[in-house]
Parts: structure tokens; sequence; C-alpha cells
């Protein structure tokens, strides 16, 4: 359905009633989910549409109102993948708009509005404001006004460089007192602590000496020090959010399940663990459920498998599959609360760039150092002792500190995002390169899904009815079979008999009586692997289906090795030969017939292992190793408990992106070295009582600024070739 | 001595001048973003060409 053909206004054209049915919970439908009746005759409704991608997405939708009756105005919010639809209710009910979106593609999701405020943007304004005029008016003493030529115009521009510091410190920097505050009532010691106090100490003194009239303070460092601080935050958001997968299986889900316990459509929050649903032919599974019958699942979506898997009564059926055999009816396993997508996301996160253990070190070694100096001076000259342990509190503030790990791994990240590999967070670089054994997945991991075919021959007329049987198969493998075989003849060919088995294979007995079969090597007992045709129990032919091993991967092995990397491969298929090379680059560590819990159960207790698989069925497997993997053909899916997700034809180089890591780990802990360097160079000042506002003012930017331009540069330099 | 003062005392005068043009574009920044502007840098592009593809639409 193009927009065109919608807008000719095609009659009969429209959301078949089953799609209707989809919806019939909006009816009653209000500001949960986003819609506001302003009258009758005018509503807005305020919904997520995950599929938007693209310009003419955007066409389309904001062109609703010439080829749908009832929408009065589309506005669509394109960055936040959400439209608000102004439309009369009396003309198009809720209902019916959300089969339309459906219709056309759109299928409106269960995603609520998240508050995205650009809050941050503002301070980070605020905050370039106050520094620019605070140096501004700073300026002028630096280049040489003193009290005795402009004693009146020196005083102003004081205290205007004292206001924009303090209004910048108050209203930017707030959120630096908020959070140490917090960190403090939860006993734990976080960088905002040292932050925080630094800048306390340094607005306390700076307004002292201001008030005594003796020097204009520290105030444009201050300013400055609150810009560089939030400049750092706002750009570590910023790679967060360029970096996260935006779409989730969640976003695809429908709104709602027919409840077979209540006889009606029901939200999927309203659903309770053991209720009884019914999932009809080509739904999406909305939650984690138990089939009370067998059935035939296809989580390509999920995990790209073409080859649907056949489920038995009581398997668990997964979140964002999709039914393809006939309807089944189904247990709910788990409530949609208790699992969704997010959730799954959030397991496995870590927050803070830097260890808690180091940061609780600095903290304490700050505070000693400022006592321990004010105790010595206080033994020296107790006039100066309040003063060096101000200046030792200000100067030690760990802002270089703070800047360093985010803007190298958030450049690090966007490096690698080039290349095909899309790692969650900076947590994800550093524990990529501690990785000293690689665990491959081999369906769809170490293979495309591309399949080599061959069927051995027969004669024409077994090939006519083979053709006849299989064609009324939706299994892949039949599909492969009918574009093997002659299409069957204008006369058809009676079957008297044809069944299914669900996960075996056909079975057919024509006119005859001869008994046909179609299926694999287990269910007609021969040996496992290909499939077979029989006529009366005897081979009639072998149709063989094998996958083929991604490109390169041979070289990227033999790289791993020479870089020590131990190889396994955890298949979930029967043993069948490797390429030559591989049988020695994996020597013993290969299993095969692995279940998704078994392959959890051999990474468990390892350490340093990066699994590499294919999505939802190594759920398990790689939220267990330390580093999970999804490799991805084409679309961006759905990858639960992963670090991060690589493009298959970026595979044969993970090598380099391996090494990459471990350069960036380096880095960072050298700009660490380098801004403690600033800290030792600048306590030396504090604690020789040498500090003036002059140094601080030089010293504090110019410790954040080569500490950043060192980590991007590093991680632009050292970044592998693409 | 004295007369060094005069000449200076014009600064007063732009210092309030040059702090009201920055507020100024402070606050347009503030407000722009307070309204929306900084939040979807995509679309309006994109909206560019809508009007030219159905050209009976009436955003504005």
């Amino acid at each position: 359905m193009t927009a065109d053909q919608l807008l000719q206004g095609n009659r009969g054209v429209g959301p078949a009633p089953a799609l209707v049915k989809k919806y019939e919970h909006l009816q009653v439908a209000d500001e949960q989910e986003n819609v506001v009746r302003f009258s009758k005759t005018r509503s807005e409704w305020n919904l997520s549409l995950p599929a938007i991608h693209c310009t003419s997405c955007l066409i389309l939708l904001e062109s609703m109102n010439t080829w749908l009756e009832g929408v009065v105005d589309v506005r669509v919010q394109f960055s936040d993948k959400r439209a608000n639809i102004l439309f009369n209710e009396q003309e198009l009910s809720l209902v019916h708009l959300a089969a339309w979106l459906d219709y056309v593609g759109y299928p409106p999701s269960a995603k609520n509005k998240t508050e995205r405020s650009n809050k941050k943007l503002q301070t980070l304004g605020i905050a370039g404001f106050a520094m620019g005029n605070a140096m501004m008016s700073a300026f002028p003493e630096y280049f040489g006004l003193n009290e005795a030529g402009h004693s009146s115009l020196l005083t102003l521009f004081r205290y205007s460089t004292a206001f924009f510091a303090t209004w910048s410190m108050l209203v930017a920097g707030r959120s630096y007192f908020t959070s140490s505050f917090a960190s403090i009532r939860s006993a734990s010691w976080s960088l905002d602590i040292p932050i925080a106090l630094g800048m306390a100490t340094l607005w306390l003194w700076s307004a002292w000496e201001l008030v005594l009239g003796e020097s204009g303070g520290y105030f444009d460092s201050l300013a400055g020090l609150v810009f560089f601080l939030l400049l750092g935050r706002w750009l570590q958001e910023r790679t967060y959010a360029a970096f996260s997968f935006e779409r989730t299986v969640k976003d695809f889900l429908p709104l709602s399940v027919f409840s077979t316990a209540r006889q009606r459509w029901v939200r999927l929050e309203e659903l309770k663990v053991g209720e009884e649903i019914a999932l009809p032919q080509e739904a999406i599974v909305p939650l984690d459920v138990i089939a009370k019958e067998p059935c035939l699942v296809d989580y390509s979506f999920v995990t790209g498998e073409s080859e649907p898997v056949a489920h038995q009564k009581g398997d668990w059926l997964h979140i964002g599959g999709k039914v393809v055999s006939a309807a089944v009816s189904a247990e709910v396993g788990r409530s949609a609360q208790t699992k969704s997508a997010e959730q799954l996301w959030n397991q496995k996160e870590e927050t803070g760039w830097i260890s808690s253990t180091l940061t609780a070190r600095f903290t304490i070694g700050v505070l000693l150092t400022a006592i321990a100096g004010g105790l010595v001076w206080y033994s020296i000259d107790p006039s100066r002792a309040i003063e060096i342990t101000c200046s030792v509190l200000i100067i030690a503030c760990p802002c270089a500190l703070s800047l360093a790990a985010p803007f190298a791994y958030g450049t690090a990240l966007g490096r690698l995002g080039k290349q095909g590999l899309y790692l969650k967070n900076g947590r994800s670089i550093e524990r990529l390169a501690e990785v000293k054994e690689l665990a491959w997945d081999k369906t769809g991991t170490l293979t495309t899904k591309d399949m080599g075919e061959s069927l051995s021959a027969m004669p024409i007329a077994d090939q006519l009815f083979v053709s006849t049987m299989v064609n009324r198969s939706q299994h892949p493998v039949s599909r492969s079979l009918v574009a093997l075989l002659p299409d069957p003849p204008e006369e058809p060919i009676k079957l008297s008999e044809w069944f299914e088995h669900l996960g075996k294979g056909l079975s057919a007995i024509d006119e005859e009586g001869n008994i046909w079969c179609v299926g694999s090597g287990s269910w007609l007992s021969e040996p496992p692997g290909p499939t077979y045709i029989k006529k009366n129990n005897r081979i009639l032919a072998i149709f063989h289906a094998h996958s083929k091993y991604r490109k390169g991967l041979t070289g990227l092995f033999e790289r791993l090795r020479k870089q020590g990397m131990n190889l396994l491969l955890i298949s979930g298929d029967s043993p069948r030969i490797l390429p030559k090379h591989w049988d020695r680059l994996f020597n013993a560590g290969q299993f095969y017939d692995r279940k998704p819990s078994e392959k959890a159960a051999l990474l468990q207790g390892t350490s340093n292992v990066l699994f590499i698989g294919d999505g939802l069925n190594d759920v398990e497997a790689l939220s267990q190793a330390s580093v999970g993997l999804s490799v991805i053909d084409g679309d961006l899916g759905y990858f639960p408990k992963s670090d991060g997700v690589i493009e298959a034809d970026q595979l044969p180089l993970l090598h380099t992106h391996i090494t990459y890591a471990k350069k960036m780990v380096a880095t960072v802990k050298w700009s660490y070295g380098l801004s403690l360097l600033y800290n030792a160079v600048g306590l030396t000042f504090a604690l020789s009582g040498q500090l003036t506002p002059v140094v601080a003012a030089i010293l504090m930017p110019l410790s954040s600024v080569t500490v950043v331009l060192f980590v991007v540069a590093a991680a632009n330099l050292r970044a592998p070739k693409s | 001595m004295k007369g060094n003062l005069q000449d200076m005392d014009i600064i007063f005068l732009l210092l309030a001048f040059s702090l009201i043009i920055s507020a100024g574009f402070l606050i347009a920044f503030l407000t722009s973003a307070r309204k929306g502007q900084f939040d979807d840098v995509e679309g309006p592009a994109m909206r560019v060409l809508l009007e030219d593809a159905t050209n009976n639409n009436t955003h504005s």
C-alpha cells in the first residue's frame, strides 16, 4: 500500500476486522494512553510509532488528513519517533485510528512518553553565558587595572565577576551539590563530593577576599569550572543517547491480547501469571508465555534465525516470536511488569566511569591532605592555616579526573560505531579489553542465513507428486523444496491423505495407496542432517541444506590465536565437520548439542570470556559471559543482555576492536596519571602557600582541557583504520 | 589622574550595554530551548519536502 493509492481514495482498502479487533481495548483509552479529549469532535492522541524511520514516513503520516476521514492534523516528532494526532472522534474512533496506523505500517506502541527535557542544554547555556561574562570582567585586573588608578572600576569588575560566578554555581552547578548530599546520605563516595567541596570552598574563600578588598578571588575559575564540568556531562549524555539501541522489541509488541479466561481483549499490564490467552496465527508473542499446545514460532525478527522453532506443550514461547502455525492457546508465564524489554537491558547496567574504590581513595586522600597541610601550617604560621586548607580543597577538585573517562570512552564508542561495532557503554569497552577467551555460537553467528541447497535426482513423476505434497506446507524446508522442484501440474494430483507433523515433516498417501514421507532423519530413522524423501519407506531422494560460513573468519581466528586468545565453539547443533583449519584452531574447545541453558552453564564461573551469539536464543549465554556480543545481519533488532551488537560483515575485524579497547583502557589510565600529576603540581602550589588566583585560573582549565584533548586525540589516532 | 578617570567613565555605560545585549542572546536561547526548538532537529528538514509533496498541508 503506497501513499499514492491511499491518496486516490481506493475503496475497499483499510484495516481488516481482525486488525480492528486487536485495538478494541483502546475504547477505554484515556490520559494513560496520552489521549486528551478537548470536545466531542476534537481529540488529541500523542503516541509512539516506532516504525518511523525516514522522510517518507513523515510525509505519509503528516498527510494523513488528506487520506483518512476524521483526521484533522498530524505532527510527527521525528527524533522521538512519536506523533501527535488531532482527530474528530465522531468520524473516526480511536480504535479505527490505531488500526489504520497499523494497516499502513506504523503499529502504535505501548511505550509511554518519556519526558525528554532539554534542561541540561539550558543549564549549559546559562553556565556558558556566566563563564564568558565572568572571564571578561576578570580580564582588566589581570591586565594591570589596579586599585591606585581606578578603584571604582576595579570594584565594579570584581563584583560583576563574583555575581556571574555565584549565579553559575547556584543555578547551573546545583546538581553537584544535590548529588553529593545524596551520596553522603547513602554513605557512598561519589566523585561529586570533592567537586562540590572544591566549588564551595572556592566560593567562600573568594567571597572572603572580595569583602576584605584584597583581591577579586577565584570567581572566574569557578565559573569556568562549572561550565567545563557541565559540558563534559552533556557530551557524555549525548554519546549515550546516540549509541543506545533505540528500538526494542517492546516497540513492536501488540498493546493487548485476547484473554480466553475473560473473553475479551486485555491490556498487557493487566494480565496475570497463569491467565490463558489466545495467540492467533501471525500474532507476535507479547510476553513470555507457556504453550498449551504444540506450535511453530518464528524468531527471525529477534534472532535473525530463519528456521521456525517447533515448541511442544509446556515450552516457553519467548517475547517477540511470531506464531506461524495455527492459533495456539498459551498461559502467561511472566507478567508484563516483571519482564519488560528495558529491564532486560538494564540488568547488566553499571554506572560510573571510575571504579568506586578509586573515587573513595581520592576523596579521602584530598581531605587528609587538606587537614594535614592546615595542621603543618598552623605550626609555622597560624594565620595562614585556613587559607592553605582551602586552597588544597580548591586545587584538588577532580575536574580533569572526572572528564577523562567520559571523553575517552565516548569518542571510542563513536569510532567503534563507525566500524560496525556498537557497544553499550564505557564499561563494555573495559570488559572487552580484558577478554582472553572467545566463545562462538555456530548457527547464525559463524554461518550466514543463506543456505547452499542440493537435491538428489528422482523420476519426474515423483518430482511432481512431491511438489504437490510440499506446496501445501509453509515450513522453510518445504518452501526450499518447492523452489527446487517443478511446479505442480495444472491438473492437480489428488492426495487421499496429507498430514503435517510439527517439527518432523510431512506425510501423504496417494490414490494408489503409496505412503510418502518428507522429513527429518530422526523422524524417518535415518542419519541426522539432511531431509529425506521416502516412498513406502524407501529413500527416493535426499535434500541437503548446508549453511555457509561467513567470509574472513579463518584469518580472524588465526590472528586471535596469535594474540594468545583461546577459542571455543559452543553449538546447539549436532557435530558437523568444520572447515579444515578451524579444527586445529579450536582444537579441544568444541561443544555440540548444547541447549541454551547448557551453553550458559559452560560459561558459568568463567571470567574474561567474550561470547558471540545471535540474539534471543543465546540470551542466557550472553548474560553469563563477561562480554556478550550479538551478530546482526542488516536490521537492528532486539538484543537483551548483550553488551553490544556487531555487524556481520565487520566480524573479521573483531581482533582490531579488542586491541583498540585495550589501548583505550591504557589511554584512560594514562590520563588519570596526567590529571593526578596536575593535581600534584597544584597541591605543591597550595601547600607552599603560593596559590594565587592567577595560578588557579591557569592551572584549573589547563588541566581539564589538556586531559580532554589528550584522550580525544588518542581515541581518534589509535582507532583501527576502516 | 582625575581626567583619566573621567575618560574611563564611558566603561560603565559600555558594560551595561554589553550586558543587556548578551542577556538578550541568553534569553533568546533559553526561550527557544524551552519552546522545543532543539527537541526535534531532524524533522523540520524533512518537512521542507512535505510541503512540496502534498501542497495542502497547513503546518505553520
